[in-house]
């Protein structure tokens, strides 16, 4: 079927504008993943995740050092021939979701159930703290998880921050995840188990008030605080 | 009339089109506006508040300058108290960046705990003190600073020169006019005016003193980083038949300046990872982490207790006591106390967490044992415990017998007393006796939990 001359410019114009309709729905509702691509040379958390994960089922028998150099290269590369993935070395967006990355988020969520003594107990504290740290520290390793839920406690105790969990948490600009509602995605299982280990004491950083990623664009200002540590990708200091 | 219908059809989808859009558009804007409008209610609210707590504190603490009756006096501190807590939970919620007000909200915690501590001295009795008054007069002083200030920022937001949300900016570029300014600047000069003020120090939580405390425990010579390790990997829970490797990951300048090393199994095992926190004076852990994942529970809780207990005995931890645990996704974490001479030291105290799939130990937290162990000189009790038992309520059944615990008052000061376990209708509690002085000096509710037990 051939459309007059005018028809098809309307028709255009119509693809156009729904084009564009959809671009904005797209535009407003996404929220990109934060696992990056992995290549040989490349070093970090993320590299670190994919050594313990391919450990633990047989793959890499080296070093969990958090660079991606010749074992771990022929690991991915033995996981993707076994899982039909293209043989490339390269762990992208397939070979995460292959690796359970970014869908073990939903399976290893927990319900979360109270079974507590006459309503008393402290579990909304740790659920509360549980899912900050899932919004914060999602990809760093469970002692960089606990560190971030730690900096948490330790501002409650500082006396220059409000003093009570719920008041820091949800302290206007106090942290990204929470203020863009990323805090919100369901909380594993290691987060969990770290927000209780803060609450209960352990302090990685020794007494941090303070986190950022360097990597990111921070004010100039965080910089002078004195730095304490880092752990994984973050910065941490008092 | 073929003519026609050619341009009609596409015509009326673009009309069609257009007004959806401009319906969509108008929808998202009224709804829009609703939720700026909710949000700078909401800050409003905490600011006006902020506000009427602001001028309380400063009235109240202006009254405790001439006030002489002690009752009268313990009033006051409750209200004081009240006002202040109050206040800083709306300083933290002003829709500034969290660091701008924390000289304020530091000085709204302190004058918080000041007026709780005042509150107890002078509802058991006792009159505040010249110092006491001179703290109260510095405090009042800050207080009017604070309030003048801050009135100065309201006269600003009532007649509509400033404002709150940070919204309304951001969503107006596109209609950009001269309008009202955003408060922040005006906030941040409030908090530095209050930054020309002295630090307060007092025995309680939030004194500046308390930054710098140091650890009493940590005693002995500087430890380098080949010793660091070697500590490290004497002191984990190795697994059977795995080999360890250990490394300093980085010297780290915490409260406690600690080596962090990573020990990990060669060949790499399970993803396990350990780090451990090895306090540069003495050599001692003070913390240990293990990253590894945990699978399903074979050792009930029980047994992973005594696993604790058997790891702290053979680091050289000797008559520790266990106290409470909780149980999360089968990580137990165990409470321990030190003992010394049968009296139990609620300060000192080492968390254990046990990985209930195979029992190793997976944490250890040790940074309040070393901040406050060392061999204590205790007083001799005055009482017995039969005395002590006999300032119990008499509605609490099921009493312990009774036994001698150090337990923190305020922040640097200790008091021994005797704690008994009573019940109540359906609750358990703990009653601490001054062993001194027959008072009793705290009360905690047991809760148990299919997760554990712990106390508030």
């Amino acid at each position: 079927m051939v459309l007059p001359h005018k028809w098809r410019k309307a028709v255009l114009l119509l693809a156009a504008a729904l084009l564009m309709a959809g671009l904005t729905v797209w535009w407003g509702g996404g929220a990109f993943g934060q696992d990056r691509n992995l290549y040989w040379g490349s070093s970090g958390s993320d590299v670190t995740k994919v050594q313990a994960l391919l450990n633990r089922w047989g793959y890499y028998h080296g070093p969990i050092d958090g660079y991606y150099s010749g074992k771990t290269f022929q690991a991915v590369k033995e996981f993707q021939r076994k899982n039909g993935l293209a043989v490339d070395g390269v762990v992208g967006p397939r070979t995460w979701a292959a690796l359970g990355v970014s869908t073990a988020r939903k399976s290893g969520t927990t319900t979360f159930s109270s079974g507590t003594s006459r309503g008393v107990s402290d579990q909304s504290n740790v659920y509360l703290l549980a899912r900050v740290i899932e919004g914060e520290a999602a990809n760093e390793s469970y002692t960089g998880k606990i560190a971030v839920g730690a900096v948490i406690i330790n501002r409650m105790q500082s006396g220059k921050f409000p003093s009570t969990l719920p008041g820091v948490i949800y302290q206007p600009h106090a942290f990204e995840s929470v203020t863009n509602g990323q805090y919100t995605r369901p909380v594993t299982n290691d987060s969990l188990r770290a927000a209780q280990q803060a609450l209960s004491g352990y302090d990685p950083t020794g007494g941090a008030l303070f986190f950022w990623n360097p990597f990111k664009p921070v004010s100039s200002w965080i910089w002078s605080r004195p730095v304490m540590t880092q752990i994984g990708q973050h910065v941490f200091a008092r | 009339m073929k003519n026609r219908l050619k341009w009609i059809l596409p015509l009326a989808l673009g009309v069609l089109l257009l007004g959806g859009t401009a319906f969509w558009g108008h929808s998202q804007l009224t709804a829009r506006r609703a939720a700026e409008t909710a949000l700078a209610n909401k800050y409003n609210l905490a600011f006006y508040n902020l506000v009427n707590n602001l001028q309380n504190m400063e009235v109240i603490l202006s009254k405790t300058l001439v006030g002489e009756e002690t009752w009268q006096d313990s009033q006051l501190f409750m209200r004081l108290w009240q006002e202040a807590m109050a206040g800083q939970g709306n300083l933290g919620q002003l829709p500034v960046q969290d660091t701008t007000l924390a000289r304020s909200i530091q000085f709204a915690n302190q004058v918080g705990a000041y007026a709780r501590i005042l509150a107890a001295q002078t509802a058991g009795g006792l009159p505040k003190t010249d110092e006491q008054w001179r703290t109260l007069q510095s405090l009042h002083k800050q207080a009017r600073q604070l309030n003048g200030e801050m009135q100065r920022v309201e006269s600003d937001l009532s007649r509509g020169r400033l404002m709150l949300s940070e919204l309304k900016r951001e969503s107006g570029w596109l209609f950009r006019k001269q309008g009202p300014q955003l408060a922040d600047n005006n906030i941040q000069a409030v908090d530095q005016s209050m930054q020309q003020f002295p630090t307060l120090i007092y025995d309680g939580p939030f004194s500046d003193h308390l930054d710098r405390r140091q650890p009493l425990g940590l005693t002995g010579p500087q430890v380098n980083a080949d010793q660091a390790r070697n500590k490290a990997l004497t002191f984990i829970d190795q697994l059977p038949k795995v080999t360890y490797i250990a490394n300093v990951a980085s010297q780290d300048k915490g409260r406690i300046p600690v080596y962090r090393v990573e020990a990990t199994p060669r060949p790499a095992l399970n993803g396990e990872m350990i780090s451990l926190g090895i306090s540069r004076q003495g050599g001692q852990v003070i913390w240990m982490i293990n990253s590894r994942n945990i699978g399903e529970a074979k050792v009930d809780v029980r047994q992973a207790g005594d696993k604790a207990a058997r790891f702290l005995e053979e680091r050289g931890f000797k008559e520790m006591e266990s106290t409470y645990y909780e149980v999360r996704d089968n990580l137990a974490t165990y409470n321990f106390a030190a003992t010394q001479g049968g009296v139990i030291l609620y300060p000192d105290l080492i968390k254990v967490s046990v990985a209930l799939d195979n029992g190793q130990v997976t944490g250890f937290e040790a940074s309040s044992y070393w901040m406050s162990h060392y061999l204590r000189q205790l007083p001799d009790p005055v009482l017995t415990a039969d005395q002590a038992r006999q300032r119990l309520s008499p509605r609490l059944s099921e009493v312990s017998p009774g036994r001698l615990a150090l337990i923190p008052r305020t922040a640097d000061r200790e008091v021994l007393t005797y704690e008994f376990q009573g019940k109540f209708e359906d609750d358990v509690f703990l009653v601490y006796i001054d062993a001194v002085t027959g008072e009793e000096e705290k009360l905690l509710r047991v809760i148990r939990t299919n997760n554990g037990v712990l106390t508030l």
